[in-house]
C-alpha cells in the first residue's frame, strides 16, 4: 500500500516522539488501520483521514494527545 | 509542562537558565502551586516536571508531587540531585513521582564542582542517583554540555549506565538566565557536531534512550543518516517544543514557553493557564513554523527541527529568527 508522503512523514514524527516501549507495537498497529481504512475506500493510498482515524483507535490513550498534537504540526486536521 | 516551584538552589552555576539562588520573595505558595498544578492536569497535559531552583528544597515538594498524581498528571522532577536522601526518595515514590532527571555536568568530580560551584556536589549527586536506583526510582542523567566538559560525554554516559539511568538528556549551552551574555560557554559547531554523531551511534548501539535539548539540529542529522526503520525503532525525536508541547511556570507565577525562551506570557496569579496556552499570541506565532525567519522560514526541515527558538531569541530578541549555530548549508536545507 502507498502513503501519502506527508502523511508518512508525520506519523513517523508522531510515533518518535513516543516511548520505545510503545512504539513498535502502536505503528504497526496504526498501519495496519491506517491502511485498511484506505482500502475501504477502494484507494491504495494512505491519506490524512485515514491515519486520523486509526491514530484514533490505536495509539494508547497515554500518548494520544501528544500523537496528535505532533499530527497537528504537519498540518493534518483533527476533529 | 514544567513548573519551577522554587528558585531556591544550593548550587552557583555561571549558566543557571532560572538564576536561581535566593528563593523569591513572591514564590506561589503551597495552595497556589496546587492549583497551578490542578490547572496544568485540566488543560490534558499528561506529565508535569517538577523543577527550580532546586525543587527538593522546598517544604511541600512531597506533597505537590502527590497532588499531582491525584489529579491525573504524571509528576517527574528535575533535580541536582544533592538532596535526594533514600528517606526523600522513599516519601516521593510513595507520593506518586516517575521519574527524576539528575544534573551531572562531568564525568569526574573536579569538573562538574567547578561549574557547579561546590566542593563536594558531584560526590552529593552520585550518591542521590545510587539512591534512587537502590529504591527503584526511574531516573536519567542530564549532562549540559560546554566549552570545558564537552569531551566528557562520553565518560558520563558511561557513568550513567554504570549507575542504572534509564536515559541520558543532553542540553546544549544555551546563554540565558544567569548565563545571559556568558558566551564564553558556548560550544562552537565542531564540537555540536560532534557531540550529535557521538549520540548517533551509541543510540543506534540501543541501551540507554538519549534526548538532546536545544540542539534540534540533532533530529535532522538522524533524519538524514539513519535508516527508517531504526529511526522508528529506536530514535527519539528532538525538536524545539517551546510553546507547542511545552511550557514553563516560573516560581513567581509567570509563565514562559521554555525555560530558555523567556518571553513573559503571563502569570497564573493573573490568567488562567488555560486561557494562556490556547489564547497566547506569543504561542500563536511560535506554532506557525511559516512564520520563521531567514534559512529557518525555507529549510525543508522547519517542522520537524524549527532551529532552537531559544537562541534565535537571546541573539536577536526576535524568537522567530533563524537559528543562528545552524550549521546546514543552503543545498542541505532546500533539497527535495
Amino acid at each position: 500500500m502507498e502513503w501519502d508522503e506527508r502523511v508518512w512523514t508525520a506519523l513517523k514524527y508522531a510515533v518518535t516522539g513516543m516511548p520505545v516501549f510503545v512504539r513498535k507495537r502502536a505503528l504497526r498497529k496504526i498501519v495496519e488501520a491506517s491502511e485498511e481504512n484506505a482500502r475501504m475506500r477502494s484507494s491504495n493510498i494512505v491519506r490524512a483521514p485515514d491515519l486520523v482515524e486509526a491514530a484514533k483507535e490505536e495509539v494508547p490513550r497515554s500518548v494520544q494527545g501528544a500523537c496528535f498534537s505532533a499530527l497537528r504540526e504537519y498540518g493534518i486536521q483533527i476533529e | 509542562m514544567s513548573f519551577g516551584i522554587t528558585r531556591e538552589c544550593d548550587l552557583e552555576c555561571p549558566h543557571c537558565y532560572s538564576d536561581s539562588g535566593e528563593r523569591d520573595a513572591d514564590e506561589l505558595s503551597t495552595e497556589e502551586a496546587r492549583q497551578v498544578i490542578t490547572e496544568v492536569a485540566d488543560l490534558g497535559a499528561k506529565i508535569i516536571i517538577l523543577d527550580g531552583g532546586e525543587p527538593t528544597l522546598r517544604d511541600d515538594l512531597v506533597d505537590l508531587v502527590a497532588h499531582a498524581n491525584d489529579v491525573g498528571v504524571k509528576p517527574v522532577m528535575g533535580s541536582n540531585g544533592m538532596s535526594l536522601s533514600e528517606e526523600l526518595v522513599s516519601r516521593l515514590i510513595s507520593a506518586g513521582c516517575r521519574g527524576i532527571a539528575i544534573s551531572l555536568d562531568g564525568a569526574d568530580s573536579r569538573t562538574h564542582d567547578a561549574f557547579r560551584g561546590l566542593e563536594g556536589a558531584w560526590e552529593r549527586t552520585i550518591q542521590g542517583a545510587k539512591n534512587c536506583a537502590k529504591l527503584g526510582m526511574p531516573f536519567q542523567i542530564a549532562p549540559l554540555m560546554y566549552r570545558d566538559n564537552w569531551t566528557q560525554l562520553e565518560g558520563i554516559v558511561k557513568k550513567a549506565k554504570n549507575l542504572g539511568a534509564n536515559a541520558v538528556e543532553v542540553f546544549d549551552y544555551v546563554p540565558a538566565g544567569r548565563g545571559r551574555g556568558r558566551n564564553e560557554y558556548e560550544l562552537g559547531t565542531d564540537q555540536r557536531k560532534t557531540i550529535i554523531d557521538q549520540i548517533i551511534r551509541w543510540q543506534s548501539e540501543g541501551d540507554v534512550t538519549y534526548r538532546v535539548i536545544a540542539l534540534p539540529q540533532y533530529w535532522v542529522q538522524v533524519e538524514r543518516e539513519v535508516p527508517e526503520d531504526e529511526v522508528l525503532e529506536k530514535f527519539t525525536r528532538s525538536c524545539c517544543a517551546a510553546g507547542i508541547r511545552y511550557i514553563t511556570i516560573l516560581p513567581n507565577g509567570d509563565v514562559i514557553p521554555c525555560m530558555v525562551l523567556q518571553v513573559k506570557l503571563g502569570n497564573v496569579r493573573e490568567d488562567s493557564l488555560k486561557d494562556i496556552w490556547y489564547d497566547s499570541p506569543v504561542l500563536e506565532t511560535l506554532r506557525n513554523r511559516d512564520l520563521l525567519k531567514g534559512r529557518c522560514g525555507r529549510c525543508k526541515y522547519r517542522i520537524p527541527c524549527a532551529g532552537a527558538r531559544c537562541k534565535a531569541y537571546e541573539s536577536t530578541g526576535d524568537m522567530m529568527a533563524e537559528d543562528p549555530t545552524c550549521w546546514f548549508s543552503e543545498d542541505v536545507i532546500s533539497e527535495d
